[in-house]
């Protein structure tokens, strides 16, 4: 009994073993977050079918509720390429979880800070005092805020601030747990066609042209294979003209993948840009953010190590 | 040197050369040390900035402890009353069955819903957590009474309320004891779900793991858990001494 029983234990784990293969090379693994607008060009790339007219095979790797979660997968060599918050992937890159490289922006602003439709908030001076949700800490609308605040001669202290996900903060708006939430599109957009919230401010006036997400590889891929990074590359920017080209097109696309009603894509797309290319200078700016709060240890960050950072063609 | 000493410090050890040597990157296994200078920095600077981590653990322990003091008030008086009658024991039993399974995760939406966001809707997730391994050892508690005990005070001439005070509670005690033990850890189990979202005044420690967690330190995610892991294990102590005082006839 007691042979037959290691027997059978040996053949399970044999069996095991052989099934975890060596991973396909020429299959790319796609990360996204579910619902995130933002990430619009991968949803159209992939529906259209720009990867494969590239010549390459794109299997959609991972959906992810959060950038940090992706992070960690990339971390965990389960994904090759991803879209994914600025945030999330600097600080996993320079805390050492993940090593990618940023290949492109794939949109600028696209987020909005929000109070109650019926409510005495006019302008940010007004938040002094007031309980805002953010999305997170060392998240780009955390940096937002900050920001706005410091343009209103306020600081961070100067309101309580609490941390919630973007679904959330409508209802807590609405029942008046929260006075104002600062959120990525289509958040903003979702409670303005709800009537009960209007924007205070959005992203484009407190940092015109500002980053939000980027497209990243993992740097072995970079490296192995450069061909591919130019094909992803030329994949996304075909996917932000087609955007631009056929807007009622790309807003089907959002709805199949978004689930969210028409009218709020209508309104949120207006307030996205997205966009290929790099922007080095804002991405120090929000490297240096991270920074000063100690969300990234003062020591993994060098002049080298942060242009490392991006792909070079 | 005791063995329980000798044990854990060879896996330190071991762990910190792996570090040392390679074997693990140091973003994805940080080593010993590293979760040291994490816990030091988590004490002095906090995080977010500003929040140190013994404002956070006595926010952790305000809402496990206003989580646990309402279980235990609900889920013993219910656990005797159904313990020592049958009929209630069997109407309410697929009602407490159906109910338990359910992951407190999944409540949050409603906790928020029902309760807003902050000390209520993270009690309440605690509370559900706690609740029900109490009831149950309680329940089992009174079943488990000798019933030849209750016999022999009722020969005695021992009204309702003086077999229940004499005989059933006494009885029943040892195991509302082991149920509190085992429903205050499962609510501190919870704790880091009950602080998932919605922490207004800022402070908590699954709060400061959920932070970390997204700024991919996880130095400081491991840092939060020992953290969570030894004020439990306090806190098992806490009980386990009143426990022994308590049941000093055993």
């Amino acid at each position: 009994m007691k042979t037959k029983t290691g027997i059978v234990t040996a053949l399970c784990a044999i069996f095991f073993f052989c099934s975890c293969g060596k991973k396909d090379e020429s299959i790319l693994r796609l990360g996204y977050l579910q619902s995130d607008l933002h990430h619009l060009p991968a949803f159209v790339a992939l529906d259209k079918g720009f990867f494969a007219e590239q010549g390459l095979t794109v299997q959609v790797g991972g959906v992810f509720r959060a950038g940090p979660e992706e992070m960690s997968a990339f971390g965990a060599g389960e994904l090759d390429f991803g879209y994914v918050g600025q945030a999330p992937a600097t600080a996993a890159y320079f805390n050492g979880v993940a090593d990618i490289q940023f290949i492109a922006l794939v949109n600028r602003e696209g987020s909005a800070i929000v109070t109650r439709s019926d409510g005495t908030l006019t302008s940010v001076k007004n938040l002094a005092g007031k309980t805002v949700a953010i999305p997170g800490h060392a998240t780009m609308q955390d940096f937002l805020l900050r920001r706005a605040l410091h343009n209103s001669g306020m600081n961070f202290q100067d309101i309580r601030p609490i941390v919630l996900k973007p679904p959330e903060m409508l209802q807590a708006l609405e029942q008046k747990n929260i006075d104002a939430y600062i959120a990525w599109q289509p958040y903003p957009a979702l409670a303005l066609t709800t009537q009960s919230a209007r924007v205070l401010m959005d992203s484009s006036d407190i940092w015109n042209d500002h980053p939000c997400c980027v497209l990243i590889a993992q740097r072995s891929l970079c490296t192995r294979q450069p061909g591919s990074i130019k094909k992803i590359h030329a994949a996304h920017e075909k996917a932000c003209d087609f955007i631009a080209a056929h807007p009622d097109e790309a807003i089907a696309i959002a709805m199949k993948y978004t689930s969210m009603d028409r009218s709020v894509l209508v309104e949120a797309l207006r307030h996205i840009k997205y966009t290929g290319g790099l922007d080095k200078t804002m991405s120090r700016e929000f490297v240096d953010f991270l920074k000063n709060q100690n969300y990234i240890k003062n020591t993994a960050y060098t002049d080298e190590r942060f242009l490392n950072m991006f792909f070079n063609e | 040197m005791k063995p329980k000493i000798i044990f854990p410090a060879l896996i330190l050890l071991l762990w910190q050369l792996c570090t040392l040597l390679g074997f693990f990157s140091e973003g994805k296994v940080p080593s010993p040390l590293q979760i040291l200078a994490a816990l030091y920095e988590l004490a002095i600077y906090g995080l977010p900035q500003g929040n140190t981590l013994l404002l956070h653990c006595l926010s952790s322990i305000e809402r496990v402890g206003i989580g646990f003091v309402l279980a235990l008030a609900a889920a013993i008086p219910l656990g005797i009353i159904c313990g020592a009658s049958r009929l209630l024991r069997e109407m309410l039993t697929p009602v407490i069955e159906t109910i338990r399974p359910i992951p407190p995760l999944a409540w949050i939406p409603l906790a928020i819903l029902w309760f807003g966001i902050g000390l209520k809707s993270a009690a309440f997730i605690i509370f559900l957590g706690c609740f029900f391994p109490i009831l149950l050892s309680t329940m089992s508690g009174v079943v488990s009474v000798d019933p030849v005990l209750v016999s022999a005070a009722q020969t005695l001439g021992a009204s309702r309320k003086q077999i229940f005070l004499k005989v059933l509670l006494p009885g029943s005690t040892p195991s509302i004891y082991t149920g509190l033990r085992i429903g205050l850890g499962i609510g501190w189990m919870t704790l880091v779900a009950a602080e998932f979202t919605g922490v207004k005044s800022g402070y908590g420690l699954g709060y400061m793991i959920m932070t970390a967690r997204d700024i991919q330190r996880s130095d400081m995610v491991i840092a939060g858990m020992a953290v969570i892991g030894l004020t439990g294990f306090v806190l098992d102590s806490l009980l386990r001494m009143l426990e022994s005082r308590a049941l000093r006839w055993r």
